[in-house]
């Protein structure tokens, strides 16, 4: 559970943004809201979450979760935001302007999983630019350098 | 260790040119002779230099995973200390130095650069792969990304087998490259 200052809070936004759940072990929100929540857990003095810790995502064969870890210097609080997107059109606002240290982690999650973040320049950054595919997914599929 | 250092072959002729020694063309004085022999060899300039080269190594440190720990670092320290055989310099740039150690697993996007890294050192120069990744790819050949054994790249005079292997086989590993760059018969065979 988030820690109780962030739960009140999170009740008192709950009208603004429709798609916010708040579950056991994260809070749930839908893409269109994201930027808004966000922006909201960022600049909220009693939440003031400055800093990401820590941006990921998952392939769950039918639907893409993007994760965030927050975590507040001021308060010393933590914060699990998910955000599920279809596998078809895996799109996502970028948290960048918000967090700067989401930069790095963004290009991560879109070159190994292909999610793109839109607002900002998506490029990879583990692997190099003529690569094929995006190898974290499930139905990726390569050939291995073993010499038979 | 079965090393072989020189057959019996190379033995007998190199005994065959020191009982020819240039000196006896001059005198037959005994002792002249001898002292000759003792301090005088006559060799060419190349063999010379290769003595030279053999101990005193600039080693590259291409240290790309674990494989670093334990063959950069550990021969550096006093327990091992690489610099008593002349291989205490490690540099950080190909230009100074003489002998590549890949410590470590190369994947596709370093690939470029290890070449281009490679082709920055001057002549002549020696490549060490150092551990299973560096010689085959190790546990991580079937994935996507890694380059199948560094010598795909370059050419690999010594090769280290381990996981990762540890300080001493690093430097027996330089000290086999030292045997080879001296023009000593060097063959490991373990059937």
């Amino acid at each position: 559970m988030p820690d109780e200052r962030v739960a009140g809070r999170l009740a008192a936004l709950a009208p603004e943004v429709p798609s916010l759940a708040v579950g056991e072990d994260a809070v749930t929100v839908a893409r269109e809201d994201l930027t808004a929540l966000m922006r909201f857990l960022k600049d909220d003095p009693e939440c003031a979450f400055d800093f990401l810790t820590n941006l990921t995502a998952t392939d769950y064969s039918d639907h893409f979760t993007v994760v965030y870890h927050l975590v507040s210097f001021v308060h010393g609080h933590l914060l699990t935001v998910k955000c599920d997107l279809p596998r078809e059109e895996p799109q996502i606002p970028t948290v960048m302007d918000i967090w700067g240290g989401a930069d790095f982690q963004e290009r991560e999650v879109f070159d190994l999983l292909g999610v793109v973040f839109t607002g900002r320049e998506n490029s990879r950054i583990l692997l190099h630019e003529g690569f094929k595919g995006h190898p974290l997914r499930k139905d990726f599929e390569w050939a291995g350098g073993r010499e038979s | 260790m079965d090393v072989i250092k020189g057959s019996e072959k190379e033995v007998a002729r190199e005994s065959k040119i020191k009982e020819g020694h240039a000196i006896e063309r001059l005198t037959t004085d005994r002792v002249v002779v001898e002292e000759a022999r003792r301090l005088i060899h006559i060799a060419p300039l190349e063999k010379v230099l290769n003595l030279a080269r053999g101990y005193s190594f600039w080693p590259f440190g291409f240290g790309l995973a674990c494989c670093a720990i334990e063959g950069l670092m550990g021969p550096n320290d006093p327990r091992f200390d690489w610099s008593r055989f002349g291989y205490e310099p490690l540099r950080n740039s190909p230009r100074q130095s003489d002998v590549m150690i890949v410590a470590g697993t190369v994947t596709r996007k370093m690939a470029p650069f290890l070449v281009r890294l490679y082709e920055q050192m001057s002549q002549p120069k020696w490549v060490i792969a150092m551990g299973s990744c560096a010689i085959a790819g190790g546990p991580f050949v079937d994935s996507y990304y890694v380059v199948p054994g560094v010598d795909k790249l370059v050419p690999v005079d010594v090769y280290v087998p381990g996981c990762p292997p540890r300080p001493d086989a690093l430097l027996h590993g330089m000290l086999l490259l030292r045997d080879k760059v001296q023009g000593r018969k060097s063959v490991i065979s373990h059937a």
